[in-house]
């Protein structure tokens, strides 16, 4: 544009030229057989993960679990079963009723950068998230006295209080999880994930995120030197790339989640399919503050009569899943005597509503007003729950019940359900590590804020002091007060437990030796090898 | 009468495959519950993902729900969904396009450059960010998709009315002493409306497929409301296991639209009559041009 | 000249303004209230002090223009505020997907060139023949296929049955060349009909008939008269798909898990993540509004009457 005349004598003949020039080249460039950096495929472990991971600071709540399990490591691990087995720490013992934590640490352990791993490394990791305001729903948080350094190898943790489910606490991957205190910048702010892991970060965004075989690993080391995640938001994406050879590992509820159907597809592809029974229990709750007749347990009775749990878990979940009506699957510590898992019988609901009062038909109806419950759903927060529902709000009308499903964004149902701006949702229960405390204080007790996870079920005058007296009840007799509550809410039909939901994973051929993690909030790296 | 009877005219006028398939579409949306053989929503679970047999001549879904009558319904779905989107975005273009025609001068220009700011960004990024705000619901649905439609209807209407307030009759009657309330609604706006009318049905197609994309995305239509991007979506995952779940409800959003289409060109190429100037048309050709009135010489 | 691109110029920057209180209007009128989830987001427990802060710390309870004005100049200088979800800046998520998505339209931009001048000829050249119905047909058909239906197929047959193309990534033109082909089909189908259409009515031109008799090919018309002919219109029809190709991003993008803007818009919407949704389409919005004022400026420029007219 300097030159005004020059521009002025653009014409037709040359801008067509110039443009057809430029789109040719552009073309020929596209069309030019690329060398794509061969990467060290053979040695990496390819795994897809559904969002980008995130600021994986592990005394934050932001990052992806999963991606966290590789770097991060705790004092004490959670086995399958609930086995608390050594981390970090290679002996522990809780003393003085369980206000004191006596912790030995592993020797010759190193952060990443170098950085010894010691009782100091050890209390200034618990400086940054215990005893925080923000961290009052851990029992070790809220009710924690102060540390002392016995010696470099031994720390010990005083508490106010005897605390519930202490090692399973300590055991969580966030906010307990250890970071080298040589990372941080000056003020003591976090600058980059290093921890003690077999995994250090090597590149991380929105694509995803690579890792490199950390050496100097105290434990067993890896049999491959890369591990890469690669974010594919959707999941037929997904399971296409694992079948054309582009990622070796998707599933689980929090890293990429497979539903029992695509784990079906990929099994008649000739994909190896995991399926582990999982920690998790789907739950439809009822609130009974916001809808009248759900007040009556009989009418509560008959809806859970009504739904036909064997035909859900046969036809939607493929017969992966388990019916129950348990609160919790005996994977789970402390899950409770098993109740009979509720058969449908429309007969027997119809006549359990007649006896509530709700007469008539097709909609059944009391004081002239309808029997109509909506329904809540979420698929980003419950994956499957869609149909699920619509099977559901089929099976209800056949005993006169309307449903109507409402179904919601990620980010309304974060605020509908703490508020109670429903009548019948599903809840999934926190799943290992975190039972049974996590869920039955969690979800039920009306007191405690558990933020945007809102309540499963809420009777401060009944349901309460039994939480409470499980909550404070000594070893001994935790399993007992825990039943008590259990049966309340069996008795009572204040919830509908549906069926447990299974962890399901799937791996390319070349994945060897894999595991089900022993929780979903792990990656399941540990026990592969990479054939070829 | 007066808008009828150009859009009957045009009908004849249609390319005869177009016809045909929205004929076929508006006649299943406006007969479905009468035409569709099963309950659309009743689930037999043990049937479920079964292929064709007599009862069900083209099978059952995931949940055991009866295709055809799905089919069937979801055009009736498709169709009130169309309909209202276009009869909303009509009513906001066509206020708002025979007001600037009429009135000229500032009004005119102002409400202009609001087309063409809302011209200028595509519908569906329009109504994704109207959904955004508001939420996921079936009105909210509407009102995005109604929301991103109007600036075009407003540009022809605009066109339109400026033609018609030119014409000599307009000026006989204006200096015959008619109000301009008498103007507006017995003159102007009937005329406008019945020009609009053949653009409407031109501009189905692009709606209808919208609807699909927003329902796809999970963003539109809610189960269990039989709808063909909802199916789409509910069926893919058996893409392989079984290819007919997922081609059925494909397969009958194309031919739909592709009636549409058939009949948007034809409207284009102008071989549908419509009462409009050939340099209107020429305007209308070019979706992205801006500043018409500039561009004239 | 000039005084045309200035006019031009001057208008897309009115537009701009407008636009921008379009968008910021939007988001005002949101239902619902941004200091919750901003406050949620910092802690998961957040109490009503908590809220009250985060209003004050953002501005939330200031005037309505106050609010305008500070959003405005923080968006001149790439300042989009935090995501309520991700709690990342906007900006910065903008400026590093930018090249994603421009690699992603502009790749469709070529196939649908090529592949609708293609697809045009062969139409052109056998008029009415069995070539040209095959490809009318498929034009059609093309035309009315959503991409996430073309998308899926493509990538079920090149990657998953013969390993030919990645089936996801952003990693070099190998893993480009689906997404290129599933963005650009649509747009190449209403193409090869624009210059079908164009090349049959620039043919019936009594020029063409002076041209046959001076015994010239009919290939070699096509190429020396009817292409500048047609090149108008056809610029205006491209430069229309190079929108609809920025739409399709926004379901391709997730398509192949490219971490274009179309993604980030799509991941607002479904979060109701105003702040990523308002400044996704304030990019969108000014995208469009200088295409145009390009479009327009080729136009003229492949167009020697309006050139003569304008100038």
């Amino acid at each position: 544009m300097n030159n005004n005349n020059e521009f002025m004598r653009i014409d037709r003949r040359s801008f067509l030229a110039g443009v057809s020039k430029l789109l040719g080249v552009s073309a020929l460039s596209s069309i030019l057989p690329s060398i794509v950096a061969a990467s060290e495929v053979k040695d990496t472990l390819r795994i897809a993960i559904a969002k980008p991971a995130g600021d994986i600071n592990p005394h934050k709540y932001t990052g992806l679990w999963g991606v966290q399990d590789l770097v991060f490591e705790p004092l004490v691990k959670y086995g399958h079963d609930g086995k608390i087995e050594p981390g970090l720490a290679t002996e522990w013992s809780v003393e003085d009723g369980g206000r004191l934590l006596k912790l030995t640490l592993r020797k010759g352990v190193t952060f990443h950068d170098g950085t010894p791993f010691d009782a100091a490394a050890v209390e200034w990791n618990l400086k940054r998230w215990i005893g925080l305001e923000a961290n009052n729903w851990m029992n070790s948080s809220r009710l924690y006295a102060g540390t002392d350094i016995v010696d470099d190898d031994h720390v010990n943790v005083r508490f106010k209080e005897p605390v519930l489910g202490l090692l399973q606490e300590f055991a969580y991957v966030r906010p307990v999880r250890l970071l080298s205190p040589k990372s941080v910048s000056g003020d003591g702010s976090y600058k980059a994930p290093v921890g003690t892991g077999p995994w250090h970060q090597a590149t991380a965004g929105n694509e995803g995120s690579a890792f490199e075989r950390f050496d100097a690993y105290w434990g067993d080391k890896p049999s491959f030197k890369y591990l890469e995640v690669k974010v594919l938001p959707d999941s037929r994406g997904r399971m296409a790339a694992l079948r054309a050879g582009d990622v070796d590992l998707i599933g689980g509820a929090f890293v990429s989640p497979l539903t029992a159907t695509e784990a079906e597809t990929l099994k008649g592809a000739g994909i190896d399919v995991v399926i582990d029974p999982g920690t998790t229990t789907m739950i439809m709750a009822f609130n009974t503050s916001r809808v009248e007749a759900l007040r009556d347990p009989k009418v509560r009775k008959a809806i859970n009569l009504g739904i036909d749990r064997a035909a859900i878990s046969q036809v939607l979940y493929r017969g992966l899943a388990t019916s129950t009506g348990n609160l919790f699957s005996e994977t789970v510590p402390y899950s409770g005597k098993r109740f009979d898992v509720p058969r449908r019988d429309t007969e027997t609901a119809k006549s359990l509503l007649e006896e509530a009062g709700w007469v008539g038909g097709p909609v059944r109806q009391k004081d002239g007003k309808d029997l109509a419950i909506e329904l809540v759903v979420s698929e980003e927060q419950v994956p499957g729950s869609r149909s699920v529902a619509e099977v559901i709000q089929s099976e209800l009308q056949e005993i006169g019940v309307t449903l109507t499903i409402r179904s919601v964004d990620h980010a309304s149902r974060h605020s509908d359900i703490p508020e109670r701006k429903f009548d019948l949702a599903f809840f999934q229960t926190f799943g290992a590590p975190y039972e049974p405390f996590g869920t039955v204080v969690g979800l039920f007790l009306s007191t405690y804020d558990n933020g945007v996870d809102g309540k499963l079920f809420i009777d401060p005058e009944h349901l309460d002091p039994l939480v409470l007296a499980a909550m404070s009840a000594p070893e001994g007799e935790m399993e007992a007060a825990l039943q008590k509550v259990y049966d309340w809410l069996h008795d009572n039909d204040a919830i509908a437990p549906l069926l447990f939901v299974p962890g399901i994973w799937a791996h390319a051929a070349r994945v060897k030796g894999f595991q089900s993690p022993a929780t979903e909030y792990d990656m399941p790296y540990e026990n592969i090898t990479l054939a070829e | 009468m007066q808008p009828v009877r150009p859009l009957l005219k045009a009908i004849g006028a249609f390319p005869r495959s177009a016809v045909f398939t929205i004929g076929a579409f508006v006649l299943l949306g406006l007969l479905a519950p009468y035409i569709a053989p099963h309950d659309p929503n009743a689930q037999d679970l043990l049937i479920a993902g079964q292929g064709p047999t007599l009862a069900h001549p083209f099978g059952v879904d995931h949940l055991g729900r009866d295709t055809l009558s799905r089919l069937i319904v979801a055009a009736r779905t498709s169709l009130v969904g169309v309909c209202l989107v276009l009869v909303c975005a009509h009513a906001i273009g066509i206020a708002i396009g025979t007001i600037a025609g009429y009135r000229r001068g500032w009004t005119d220009e102002l409400l202009m450059r609001i087309v063409d700011v809302g011209q200028a960004i595509p519908s569906l990024i329009v109504s994704l960010a109207v959904i955004g705000i508001a939420g996921v619901s079936y009105w909210n649905m509407i009102l995005a998709l109604a929301l991103a439609w109007w600036p075009g209807s407003a540009r022809i209407s605009r066109a339109v009315a400026v033609n018609t307030m030119n014409k000599p009759h307009m000026e006989a009657l204006r200096v015959l002493g008619a109000s301009p309330v008498r103007i507006y609604f017995v003159h102007l706006l009937p005329t406008t409306i019945g020009a609009v009318l053949v653009y409407a049905t031109a501009d189905a197609g692009a709606v209808a497929l919208a609807i699909a994309t927003l329902s796809f995305l999970g963003l539109g239509i809610q189960p269990p409301t039989p709808e063909w991007g909802q199916m789409l979506v509910d069926a893919l995952p058996y893409l392989e296991s079984d290819p007919r779940q997922v081609i059925l409800p494909g397969l009958t959003l194309t031919l739909a639209v592709i009636g549409f289409n058939i009949l948007g060109e034809a409207v284009a190429l102008n071989r549908v009559p419509k009462p409009l100037t050939s340099r209107m048309l020429a305007a209308r050709r070019r979706v992205t041009a801006f500043w018409a009135k500039e561009a004239r010489p | 000249m000039f005084a045309f691109i200035a006019k031009r110029a001057r208008n897309a920057v009115l537009l701009l303004f407008l636009a921008s209180v379009l968008c910021f209007a939007l988001v005002v009128s949101a239902p619902g209230n941004v200091a919750i989830l901003i406050a949620e987001l910092r802690t998961p427990t957040a109490t009503k002090a908590d809220i009250a802060k985060v209003e004050e710390e953002l501005g939330l309870n200031k005037p309505l223009l106050e609010r305008y004005g500070f959003w405005l100049n923080g968006a001149i200088h790439g300042d989009f505020g935090i995501s309520y979800k991700t709690g990342e800046a906007v900006g910065a998520s903008l400026k590093s997907r930018l090249a994603v998505t421009a690699t992603l339209v502009a790749g469709g931009a070529v196939v649908a060139f090529l592949l609708s001048l293609f697809v045009g000829f062969v139409g052109a050249l056998w008029a009415h023949r069995a070539p040209d119905v095959v490809t009318r047909g498929s034009a059609l058909l093309g035309a009315s296929t959503p991409s996430f239906f073309v998308g899926a197929l493509l990538v079920y047959a090149f990657s998953v049955t013969w390993h030919v193309f990645p089936t996801f990534g952003f990693a070099g033109p190998v893993s480009w060349v689906l997404p290129w082909l599933t963005l650009g089909f649509l747009p190449a189908a209403v193409l090869s009909r624009v210059v079908r259409v164009g090349f049959e009515e620039a043919m019936a031109k009594p020029y063409v008939l002076t041209a046959m008799s001076k015994g010239l090919s009919r290939t070699s018309i096509l190429v020396r008269d009817a292409i500048p002919n047609i090149a108008p219109t056809y610029l205006n029809a491209l430069g229309t798909q190079i929108g609809t190709m920025v739409v399709g991003a926004v379901v391709v993008e997730p398509l192949f898990a490219w971490q274009g803007i179309g993604d980030l818009f799509l991941t607002g919407v479904r979060f109701r993540d105003f702040m990523v949704v308002q400044a996704c389409l304030l990019v969108f919005i000014t995208f469009f509004i200088i295409l145009n004022v390009v479009v327009d400026i080729c136009i003229t420029l492949t167009d020697p009457r309006l050139r003569l007219q304008r100038s």
